[in-house]
């Protein structure tokens, strides 16, 4: 799975040539390296060869994608590179090359090649980028708020789960105690980051997910499963049917958590126009519905956040997974509702429409 | 005024608007009748400049006239930006959009716009600090701006600004078109020459410039009805202008007869009419969107303006055009549009 990448025109490298071996000595990164922090985290276990080999187009993608975006760097031409890419894995893609905008942008004064490549064409990928471009700031010594609050007042939320997503990911032991210094919502966002990375890290194992998030203190536990559910509706190839009904088996409580992250999740895949079976299957598990109604269903709920032409709109976030949340709980697959007539477990292949 | 609001007014004060129009391309005999306009504009933008905190710009700002003290929250919104600009730590603007602008923080954006124009930064490139869906006027002020001290002599009237987006570009060609309407003193035979000096792709939005500015600052029924034969082929352009002029005025609860009279002749609807689709619209906006919220927006008003007068075609009679298969939502736009590259 390797990232063709055109030669870069030489209009490109006139300026700061130096700038992405720079960028590629500080942000350096191996997709090889994955194995090794998954054992770190959850211990080694006897299946984690065959959990790896489904996970590794993934994580190659990724990081082919971060390393043409720092050769490439003009935000133009990484579209084009990322869009000869299977459209499975098309999002991952352009998460890796948010990753490597923002670590440009980091390293220039006043970079705002993310901002540009997401008011362009990374438009119906934005989530996905911002995403990518959070575990980048994971890596910049200092407080993350000065990068965060240059984006999007709504969508920056999601640099900060990306953050989350990369501590549980490659610092374990960190993400157990918060980072400091993470205003407002924040430190939800970054536990919703380290839920996405527990999917990963346990291969898709409930058991151990549901393991591990008991260890963690009860207020964490909701972002936690939410970003298990993010993660379950959009990761590519580590999914059966069974998965999510035991998933919502393990969630107990927390179940309704988990069908936000799905919709989120949906509405993700919705924007950028990519279907993929497993989201459908996990959106039907969790919410009876395929995956175009539950973002449907998502727009919806953020439409009913209180506007007012009069003020300006605060905490857009929050308010609409909070709306989506609530409108779990009317819907048909709230508790009580059996959870037996999942269909039973075949593997879904992913395929572009 | 304390001692560092006379510097602010010294370092970033206007003199006076009203040589501007008496260089080529504009009308000079529209400084005169522009006159209170320019007025309300500096004294939002000098209030903006000394005032010390929020709550006394706004007392100093409601002392305007009503139907005026829109343009003078514009002034303000361009002092404030202009100060905001030399302090990276201060979000004077977000603050008071967010206490006291209230009703005007469309005119405060606009006002924005221009003060980034006068520093020639982008308004894209600010646009975080800004309101997610109003924040994208800032690029109508910049092209009004443009329009008025950055003319060119030969060519279209002024050059658009390279490496913004195509809305951005959009939104400034509409600022362009506003100030061609008070340049030009609703001339439409001027207007119509004017703007086909322009690039064709550029006339929609110059169109919705012309829209706005004639509903908003008003005109006689003979300039609106002859700016309305003038372009045909641009009628919902020109309704979407004069659509978010009767928002805006119905926002801020100005109600003026000569924006109603305006819309009655620009698009046969009221203004009322016209301001509750533009509201009815907003308020539907979703929270994530990979477009501008504010595309959205406009082309949602387009779609809902052009059905009113014309009501939607028989079935099997679709608008889209013909082969294309792709998914049209049900305000006819296709996502993915406004960005992707053609197939």
């Amino acid at each position: 799975m390797v990232l063709r990448v055109a030669p870069a025109p030489s209009a490109l490298s006139t300026k700061t040539p130096h700038l992405p071996s720079v960028a590629k000595r500080v942000f350096q990164l191996s997709a090889d390296d994955f194995p090794r922090r998954a054992v770190g985290c959850v211990g080694t276990h006897a299946d984690l060869d065959r959990t790896w080999e489904s996970v590794r187009p993934v994580a190659t993608t990724l990081v082919d994608a971060f390393y043409a975006t720092l050769d490439l760097r003009d935000p133009d031409a990484v579209s084009d590179a990322l869009d000869e890419l299977p459209c499975e894995l098309r999002g991952i893609g352009y998460e890796g090359a948010g990753m490597g905008l923002m670590a440009l942008d980091t390293l220039s004064p006043r970079g705002w090649r993310l901002r540009r490549f997401i008011l362009g064409r990374g438009a119906p990928h934005q989530c996905l980028v911002y995403l990518g471009a959070g575990m980048t700031l994971a890596r910049v010594p200092g407080n993350p708020m000065r990068f965060v609050n240059r984006h999007d007042p709504a969508l920056r939320w999601l640099l900060l789960d990306g953050y989350g997503f990369f501590d549980g990911f490659f610092r374990w032991e960190r993400c157990l105690t918060r980072p400091p210094a993470l205003p407002g919502y924040g430190p939800n966002a970054y536990d919703q980051g380290v839920g996405r990375s527990l999917w990963f890290l346990t291969g898709a194992d409930v058991t151990r997910i549901r393991d591990i998030i008991a260890g963690f203190a009860v207020g964490r536990r909701p972002d936690l499963w939410s970003g298990v559910g993010l993660a379950c509706a959009y990761a590519v190839g580590v999914h059966d049917g069974q998965t999510v009904a035991a998933l919502r088996r393990a969630a107990g409580p927390l179940v309704a958590q988990v069908a936000v992250g799905a919709a989120v999740a949906a509405l993700f895949r919705e924007q950028s126009g990519q279907h993929a079976p497993f989201t459908d299957l996990a959106c039907s598990a969790l919410w009876d519905l395929d995956g175009y109604s539950v973002a449907a269903l998502a727009h919806e709920a953020g439409r009913s956040l209180a506007h007012t032409p009069v003020a300006p709109p605060s905490d857009r976030y929050p308010r609409w997974r909070a709306a989506i949340h609530a409108a779990w709980l009317e819907g048909p697959t709230a508790p009580g509702r059996d959870t037996a007539d999942e269909p039973a477990g075949s593997r879904v292949e992913a395929s572009c429409p | 005024m304390s001692l560092a609001g006379r510097l602010r007014c010294h370092l970033f004060g206007i003199r006076s608007v009203h040589g501007s129009f008496e260089r080529g391309g504009l009308d000079p005999g529209a400084g005169a009748r522009l006159d209170r306009i320019a007025d309300a504009l500096v004294v939002g933008h000098h209030a903006a400049l000394e005032a010390p905190d929020a709550k006394s710009l706004h007392w100093r700002l409601s002392a305007t006239p009503r139907p005026f003290r829109g343009t003078a929250y514009e002034g303000a919104g361009m002092g404030l930006a202009a100060r905001d600009l030399v302090t990276p730590r201060r979000d004077r603007v977000g603050e008071f959009s967010a206490t006291y602008a209230g009703p005007y923080r469309y005119h405060l954006h606009v006002g924005v716009g221009l003060a980034l124009a006068r520093r020639r930064r982008s308004p894209e490139e600010r646009l975080p600090w800004l309101d997610p869906l109003l924040g994208w006027v800032a690029a109508d002020g910049y092209g009004f701006y443009d329009a008025l001290f950055r003319r060119q002599s030969r060519g279209p009237l002024v050059a658009l600004p390279g490496g913004w987006t195509p809305f951005a570009q959009q939104l400034f060609d509409q600022g362009v078109g506003r100030a061609l309407w008070l340049g030009l003193g609703g001339d439409a035979g001027l207007i119509r020459r004017e703007v086909r000096a322009f690039p064709e792709p550029r006339h929609g939005a110059l169109w919705s410039g012309l829209g706005l500015a004639a509903a908003y600052a008003g005109g006689t029924p003979d300039q609106l009805a002859a700016l309305r034969g003038a372009a045909p082929q641009r009628r919902v352009e020109l309704a979407v202008g004069a659509t978010l002029a009767a928002w805006s005025r119905a926002i801020a609860a100005s109600p003026v007869e000569h924006t109603d009279t305006a819309c009655r002749i620009l698009t046969g609807q009221g203004a009322a009419t016209l301001a509750a689709i533009a509201e009815a619209t907003r308020a539907e906006l979703p929270v994530i969107s990979p477009m501008p919220l504010a595309k959205l927006w406009r082309d949602r008003i387009g779609f809902r303006v052009d059905q009113l007068s014309h009501p939607p075609a028989p079935i099997g009679r679709g608008r889209s055009s013909a082969g294309d298969t792709r998914r049209v939502s049900r305000d006819g736009v296709r996502p993915g549009d406004w960005c992707q590259r053609a197939p």
